[in-house]
Parts: structure tokens; sequence; C-alpha cells
């Protein structure tokens, strides 16, 4: 390719990616593939380092630490994050129910919740991230130890010497 | 990357470990805790992360704040024995407050290491603070209503902090108008909040102020602020309000919400709620009888860690005025040796802090228990608060600890702070202290320490004298005042052509004296308390001793000396060197009387001194006239009666003084008036309930053919017992118009009867006033009131000095 129009679809690029209507394809690791726009990719920090670097952008992104199921959510999430920019109270507001009852939704299958707070992490979406995580967070607090173990069913496994150590804080506490 | 069929219960512990920390990191403290102990990979990975910052968490008590009236910071009070770093201070000039505030640096409330003052929330341990924002523009502060901020701050649930605003009048429902305000930028603390229980003292008869919100349950309590039930507030006024409005105190310790009271017979009750199934009860705790405890203390027992009271205002007064001593201190002798260490040098100023304000203990055993404090003054208690984590009873196992100031077993005739029970928080009525928490335990000790030198300030500070001379000089009548900056001024009245005005004799400034007299100088004339209620009750109950007082223990040193004539002839002889005070009698509620052993010529007791009957009640009066043998009358049943009328158009000063001090809740003022009308001086109190801004007026009448009270009268003025009152006392005769057109008469004045008990205290605080007077105004009114009488509800006393031998500037 001449070094003229590599300039030129360079500038094209620029002038695309500000206005974020390239679409940008992730392909998930059964292979199906998504089209989303690059604004709502860019909501991962992962993708929007590669892009910013000049990736790949035309072939896709392959995921292969996420599922279908998975990466649908995930889009929907960031597709409603990124291609709305909310400007009046009203639109904040309903961004803010989308994300509850998202949430919502997620926290009904535990499973899958996990999942997508993994992919959330892996993808760095900060905002899905943190709703996901509060959300566990939300489901441990108030509860004691043992409650906690029941709700996560997770195995008791501290030793005599963690026992001794918790009883003297106690006191202190 | 997970099977969706996968078991739930093992999914948390796939997750990788910065997921979990990310997970973790989102919860409050007390949670973290919980997930600490869940298993060994949370374990690790809050430890690793150190996520969990225990260093945040209120678990210690690095000392107590006191707040002195009057005096420009709050001091700060710490054990010695702490290891924490000498960071906090009350020096809170970092602070950018207005100037011309009195209350400036008063701090209005604290909680969990934060201090609140006015509009401002301060970290004494990090020096930051923030400024409240404004109350929202549409929130109109409604006439004759003031509000009381209240902070809320629990680290272990959130990291901000939360501040109410609470409208108080008299009335309940100036609760629906409460209104809340959060900090600048702060999130909310209680997660549902909703209908807040709030008990605060300076309503008085409204104990408890009540939102009714939308939840019906709610779960939180702060310090100031508690949010129940609201179905149960029925049951929690009920509690008060049988008990005779008691004393009380809402607050949080280890187990949660509890709330001690106490009554009129000394009585204290410690209630926890309970919380069970979205239901609230109050299970009572802990009840006991304090009486024992207190007439005991006053024997003169010790408190038992040194404490360090870095008394930032004696250095700032020495450095502002380093050349005023010998002008203000009229005992201010160079040569004498006393006051070799008392010069304002800074190598003597630290010695005179060590001197004075450690105190030297062999017993640490009950600081761990005493969690709660109480001020004993004239037979009234105070809560100074529970202790913020620490249940503990000595005795009991249960645990606030009350702790209570007396008076008279000090050489220096300061009240004492006793440790009764456990527990902390603010003495809000007299000065409002704050605990301040990140580093060790607070110490009883150091309470009566900093109570001391509270006190005195706090009674000259802020109380004002009324008095009249005898017969015998003709001089008429007096008034002394003092004010808020310690301002000493002397006033005679003067009776010309039907003319009454207040002529200025004398005016000083006490402070550096008082200063001095905190440094531990002496009371001068060897004196003796009867005791009688300790010896009553001894024989009363001879058998409860060991039932009520705790920390009793025969075998031990201590108590050996702690009964009969040995005690009291150790604590409360006076040694003193001469006897300018001839007589002076204290009669509190039950009856005591200190008599001097010197007194030459003692005037027999009359006839009513005997009955100790002095009525508390409030007697309500219909007739708007006394006749003088009604006035007469009543006052040999209970000693004074109060007439009670509506006096509605008080001119605007008094109104303006009304929103001046805002934070008063209500202002009593004292009316005096001089009828010589027969037999009877009439004395009138006018109170004003700033709550509907209507006025009362109190009549108190005394005879004045009784050998004792020849002419005199004496009214001090009075204030609401729950909070530090002002009092704007309006001295004048017959026509009170012309008293209040009389700037002269204007004076603040505060409690002066709660905050004095009984005979040494009084003693002190008047022979200073003499002292005073006499030392550096001799040569305008040679004779101060040589008989004076003080009456206040419950408490009458009567103070003699021969007026033939004019006090001599002491030289101790």
């Amino acid at each position: 390719m001449a070094s003229g129009s590599g300039a030129a679809a360079a500038a094209a690029d620029a002038e695309e990616k500000e206005s974020g209507s390239r679409m940008i394809t992730l392909t998930s690791n059964e292979g199906k593939a998504f089209v989303v726009t690059e604004a709502s990719a860019r909501q991962s920090a992962t993708i929007r380092s590669m892009v910013d670097d000049g990736g790949c952008v035309d072939k896709g992104f392959p995921l292969p630490n996420v599922d279908s199921k998975t990466l649908a959510r995930v889009i929907q999430y960031s597709d409603e994050h990124g291609n709305k920019e909310p400007h009046t109270v009203d639109e904040r507001a309903a961004l803010a129910k989308f994300d509850r009852d998202f949430i919502a939704e997620l926290d009904a299958d535990k499973a899958f919740l996990y999942d997508v707070t993994m992919a959330a992490n892996y993808l760095h979406i900060q905002g899905l991230l943190a709703l996901t995580t509060q959300c566990v967070a939300d489901t441990i607090k108030g509860k004691t130890p043992e409650e906690i173990r029941t709700a996560f069913g997770i195995e008791y496994d501290l030793t005599a010497q963690d026992e001794k150590e918790i009883k003297e804080e106690d006191t202190h506490a | 990357m997970m099977e969706e069929d996968q078991p739930a219960d093992e999914v948390v512990l796939l997750l990788p470990e910065e997921i979990l920390a990310e997970i973790l990191r989102r919860l409050p403290p007390r949670s973290l805790a919980a997930s600490r102990c869940v298993c060994t990979d949370w374990r690790s990975t809050i430890d690793s992360r150190r996520l969990l910052r225990a260093d945040l968490l209120p678990l210690s008590l690095a000392g107590i704040f006191i707040d002195l009236w009057g005096i420009r910071f709050p001091d700060f009070s710490r054990p010695t024995s702490s290891t924490s770093p000498s960071t906090i201070s009350g020096k809170l000039d970092f602070l950018p407050v207005e100037k011309d505030l009195r209350s400036i640096y008063a701090i209005t409330g604290h909680c969990n290491g934060l201090l609140m003052l006015p509009g401002v929330v301060v970290n004494p341990a990090t020096r930051r603070w923030a400024r409240l924002p404004p109350l929202p523009r549409h929130f109109t502060v409604p006439q004759g209503l003031f509000y009381n901020e209240f902070i809320v701050f629990d680290p272990t649930i959130s990291p901000h902090y939360e501040v109410f605003k609470i409208p108080y009048g008299g009335t309940t429902d100036y609760v629906d108008r409460m209104d809340r305000l959060e900090g600048i930028g702060m999130a909310t603390i209680v997660p549902r909040p909703t209908c807040l229980l709030l008990g605060h003292r300076p309503m008085g008869r409204e104990i408890f102020h009540q939102r009714r919100g939308c939840h019906r349950n709610t779960c939180r309590c702060t310090e100031a602020v508690m949010a129940v039930d609201s179905t149960r507030t029925g049951l929690l006024e009920g509690i008060y309000y049988k008990k005779f409005k008691p004393n009380f105190l809402i607050g949080k310790s280890e187990k949660g919400v509890y709330l001690a009271s106490l009554e009129f017979d000394h009585n204290l009750s410690i209630w926890v709620l309970n919380e069970s199934c979205g239901r609230f009860e109050w299970l009572l705790k802990h009840q006991n009888n304090l009486m024992p405890l207190l007439l005991r203390l006053n024997c003169g027992k010790q408190a038992r860690r040194p404490w360090i009271l870095q008394n930032v205002n004696y250095h700032l007064y020495c450095q502002k005025f380093p050349g005023e001593w010998n002008l203000y201190d009229w005992e201010y002798d160079p040569s004498h040796p006393d006051y070799q260490n008392d010069s304002d040098d800074d190598d003597s100023d630290e010695a005179l802090d060590e001197n004075n304000f450690k105190w030297n203990f062999d017993d640490d055993s009950v600081v761990d228990t005493q969690e709660c404090f109480e001020n004993y003054k004239s037979g009234s208690l105070d809560f100074l608060g529970f202790h913020p984590y620490k249940e503990m009873y000595p005795r009991t196992d249960i645990g606030i600890t009350v702790m209570h100031e007396t008076v008279h077993h000090s050489p220096m005739a300061y009240p004492h702070l006793h440790c009764l029970y456990g527990g902390v928080k603010d003495m809000a009525d007299f000065y409002s202290s704050s605990i301040c928490q990140g580093q060790d335990l607070i110490n009883a000790q150091v309470v009566v320490d900093a109570c001391e030198v509270d006190d005195t300030a706090y009674h000259v500070n802020m109380s004002a004298l009324i008095s009249l001379s005898d017969r015998k000089y003709q001089k008429g009548v007096y008034l002394a005042s003092l004010e808020f900056d310690q301002r000493l001024s002397i006033w005679i009245l003067n009776e010309s052509c039907g003319h009454f005005e207040w002529l200025l004799k004398h005016q000083n400034n006490l402070m550096p004296l008082l200063l001095r007299l905190n440094g531990g100088k002496q009371a001068r004339g060897p004196w003796i308390l009867q005791d009688v209620n300790y010896h009553l009750y001894c024989q009363m109950f001879p058998g409860e001793w060991n039932l009520y007082d705790w920390e009793y223990d025969p075998s031990h040193p201590d108590y050996q000396n702690d009964s009969g004539e040995a005690l009291d002839e150790n604590n409360f002889k006076w040694n003193s060197d001469d006897d300018n005070v001839s007589l002076l009698l204290t009669i509190t509620t039950p009856l005591s009387l200190s008599i001097p052993t010197p007194s030459p010529s003692l005037p027999p007791l009359p006839s009513y001194l005997h009955h100790g009957a002095l009525s508390n009640d409030d007697h309500d009066v219909d007739s708007d006239d006394i006749s003088d043998d009604d006035g007469c009358n009543t006052l040999i049943r209970g000693w004074w009666i109060r007439r009670w009328c509506r006096f509605s158009n008080l001119p605007p000063l008094i109104s303006t003084t009304l929103h001046f001090y805002s934070l008063l809740m209500c202002i009593w003022i004292i009316m005096l008036d001089v009828a010589r009308s027969g037999d009877v001086v009439l004395a009138q109190t006018v109170i004003c309930d700033s709550s509907d801004m209507s006025y009362q007026m109190e009549s108190v009448c005394f005879p004045n053919t009784t050998p004792i009270m020849d002419c005199c009268i004496f009214v001090i003025h009075v204030i609401d017992m729950a909070i530090l009152n002002n009092l704007e006392c309006l001295c004048g005769l017959k026509d009170e118009r012309a008293f209040f057109d009389n700037g002269l008469s204007l004076q603040d004045m505060v409690d002066f009867y709660f905050s004095s008990t009984c005979q040494g205290q009084n003693l002190r605080n008047a022979q200073i006033i003499v002292d005073a007077c006499e030392g550096r105004g001799r040569e305008q009114h040679s004779k101060m009131p040589s008989m004076s009488q003080q009456m206040h509800e419950s408490r009458v006393r009567v103070e003699a000095s021969p007026a033939d031998s004019p006090t001599p500037p002491v030289s101790p």
C-alpha cells in the first residue's frame, strides 16, 4: 500500500474514531462474532488500548476467555453505557435504572454473575466490574462468617492458630 | 470460561484473588472482619492487601476534651500512660473561625473521634476540618426554634460522617420539621434513615424527638442519633416520664444502644436496646443506687491514674498577658515562696502542669471498667457518657460508669469528679467535653483533674452573684456579677428620689487568679463537715455497703480509713489560717451542714433550717399577689414558692439575646425585686422560655426578720439544668421596665447551684470573690456584703462573714 493512501486511511481512521461510528467485531471463545460500535467497545479498557495502539480493528478481537452468553450480556451493558451519553437528569436516571435491572437479573443467577464479573475484569470494564462486585459484596454484608460460608459453600479451613488469633482480636474489638 | 452448571458454592473459590479483593474492598469494616474469619483464602487476601484498616477503627480512647465555657480553647486531657502521640491538642487555632463568636471553639458534638464545632467538623488527630454546607435555601428557621447539631460517624460502617440538625424549641411538633444535612460530599451513613429518636437533654421535658419517616424499622444508632422502630417510642417515653424525668443518656457501646437514666433518688438504671425479629425492646441491664457511693466519694478518695491536661488556655494566657499578673492578681507576692513556682516563665509552666495536673494513683484495675462519668453537683448527677466500645462493670459485669463530681473533700475547694461507673460521652450540661479516639483509654482521674480546673472556671465564669449588704453598714444593695471572660463587676444600688440605679463600684478580671488557683492553692479556714448524710445513710443501711459499693474491699488498705471519725477528720477539715468567714451554712437537699469551728458567735439556726424538706416541686400558685403572710408561711413550709404568671411584653432587648444565644434552650431571667414591705423581701424571677417566647415570673419570698438573714437577699440566677444556659440577670426594683432599660444590669449568668455542691466549693467560690473585691476595691467599698444568702430550688445557702474584719489579702 502506498504511503499516501496509508496516511489517508489513518486520517479516515482518526475521523471515524472520533465519530465513534466504526464497528468492531468481538469473537467469543465459541467463535461467535459480535459486532459492536467502537464507542461500546471502548468501554473495555483492554480493547480500547488495542484500538488506540492501532491494532487489527478490521479483523476483530478474539476473546478466548469469554463465552457467548457472557459476552452477549457484557455487550448489553457496554452498549447501554457506550452508545448513549446521558445529558439530562432523566437520561441519567434511565441509565441508573438500567444498571439496577441489569444487576438484579444477574443476581438471580450467581454463577452467571461470577462469569460476568470475570469477563468484566478481563476486559477491564470498570463500571461493570464495580456493579457486579458490589452486588457480591452486598450479599456478604451483614452476614456472620458462618452465614457467608453457607451462602458461598465455602469449607471451613481455618487452623487452630487462626482461630486463636481471631479470638484475641475479638476481645480487643 | 466457567461452566454454567458448576455448583454455585464453588464459584467464589475459583474467582481469582484480584476479583475477590475487588469484592471485599467494597465491604464495610465490620463485614470485612467477618469475612476474615470465613476461610484461609479470604483471610490471606484481606491481610495481604491490608483491606481491613484496624487502625482506623474506634478501638481505643485517647482522652477527653474538656470544653470550658468562656475559655478560648477546649483542653485535651489524656492519660499519662498513653502511648499515643500527643499530637491531639485542644488548640484548635487552625480553624478559620470568626473571631467575634463567643462559642467559637465550643465543641458542640463529637462522635468516634470527630469533633463538631459550630458549622465545622474537625478531626483533631489529623487537624483536618471541613465546613458544613449551609442549610437548604428553602429551609427557614422558625421563630423561637434552634438547632442542635449531631454528628454521626461510625468508621466500622462507613468512612463518611453525617450531621443532623435537629430543631428544638419546646414541643414535639418541631420534630416534623427536622431536616437532615449531610456533610460535604459525604454519603449517607444511616442506610435507612427513618424515624430518629433523639435523646437530648436540653429539652428538659421533651425527652425524645422522633421523626416519623416512611420506614417502620430502622436499626442504627450512633452517638446522638438513634433510629428505632417508631412504634416503640411509646415505650421509651414511658420509661422516662414514669421516672420523673430523670437524667438520661442514650449512647452506643459494646452491645449496641444503651440507655442510662438517673433518678432523683440517685438510682441508676441502664438498659440495652434489644433488637430481635424486627422488634425493639429495652432490657434492663443494671440498676443501682449511687447514693452510698456518692457519700463515700465525698470522703476524699482519689482517682487512679495520672492524666495530663494540656492546659492550652493557661499557656495562652501567660503569653498574652505576661505583664498583667501583678495587676490582676491581688494575692501576688513574688517574694513569697508559694509564688516562686507560679510565675509565668516557661520553665515553671512545665513544673506547674506536672505538679498539678498529673495524678498519682496506684490502681489501674478500675480504669478499664470505668465507662461513663457523671457529675455530682448539688445532689444532681450527670452522665458524661458511655464508653464507646466497652461494657464492663467492676462488680456487675455490665457496664457503664458514672462519674460524679463531689465537692468538699479536696484541699482546694474544687469539685472532684469521681468515676462510679463507666462510659464516655459529653458532659453536655456544663461544658461539652468530647472524647477523642485513636489511642488509649480514658481514666477517671483525668476527669477529676479536668473537672477541677473546669469547674472553678465554670463557676466563677458563669455565675453571677447578687447580694445585699446587711443592715449594719447600710450601704444598700450590691450586685456582683461575673461574666464569661471572668470579669468581676460590683455594683451598688443607689436609691435616691425614688429612683433606683446601679452604680459601678468595682471591676476586675479574675482570670489570672483562677488560673493560679487551679495550681492548687488551698482554702483558708479549718472547717469541719458534719457529714450528716453519710452517717445517716450508714445507720439506715448498715449492711448495704457491700451491696452497693462494688469497689468495696474491707481488706484493702484504702478502705481502712474510709469510715467513721478518722475519715471526717481527714477529709473535711480545712487547713487555713484565718477565719474571715465566720459562718457558712450550706443546706443541700437532705440537709448537710457545715459549721466552722472557730466561729465565735454562731447564731442559732432558724428552726426551719432543720426541716430539710425543701420542696423541689414547682408550686403553681394561681393568685398573682402574695401577701406577706403567705410568703412567710410558704417559706417556712418549703422554703420557697414559685409563682408563675405571664409576662408577655418584654422589651426587645431580651428577644435579641435569646436569638444570640441560640444554643440555649431556655433562658431564665431573674428579676430581683426588693420590696421591703413588712417582713418580707420579695424576689422575683422571670423565667423566659425561649420556645414560645413567653416569660414567666417566679417569686421567692424570704422573711427578713430571722437572725441570720437580717435583710439580705440574694438571688442567684438559675438555669435550665440541662444545658449551660446563660442567664440574663435583670436586676431592679419595682418597675420592671426600668430594669430592662438599664443596660448595666444585664449580665450573663449561669447556674451556680448545679455546679456548686456543698460547702467546700461554695465556700471557696465565695471566698475568692470576697478576696477579690476586698483586695482590689477596699477603698471604694470597704465592706463587702457581710451576709448573703443564696437560694435556689432545693438549696439554700447562707453565708456570712464578719463585717468588722475585712478580709486582708491573704498571704498563703
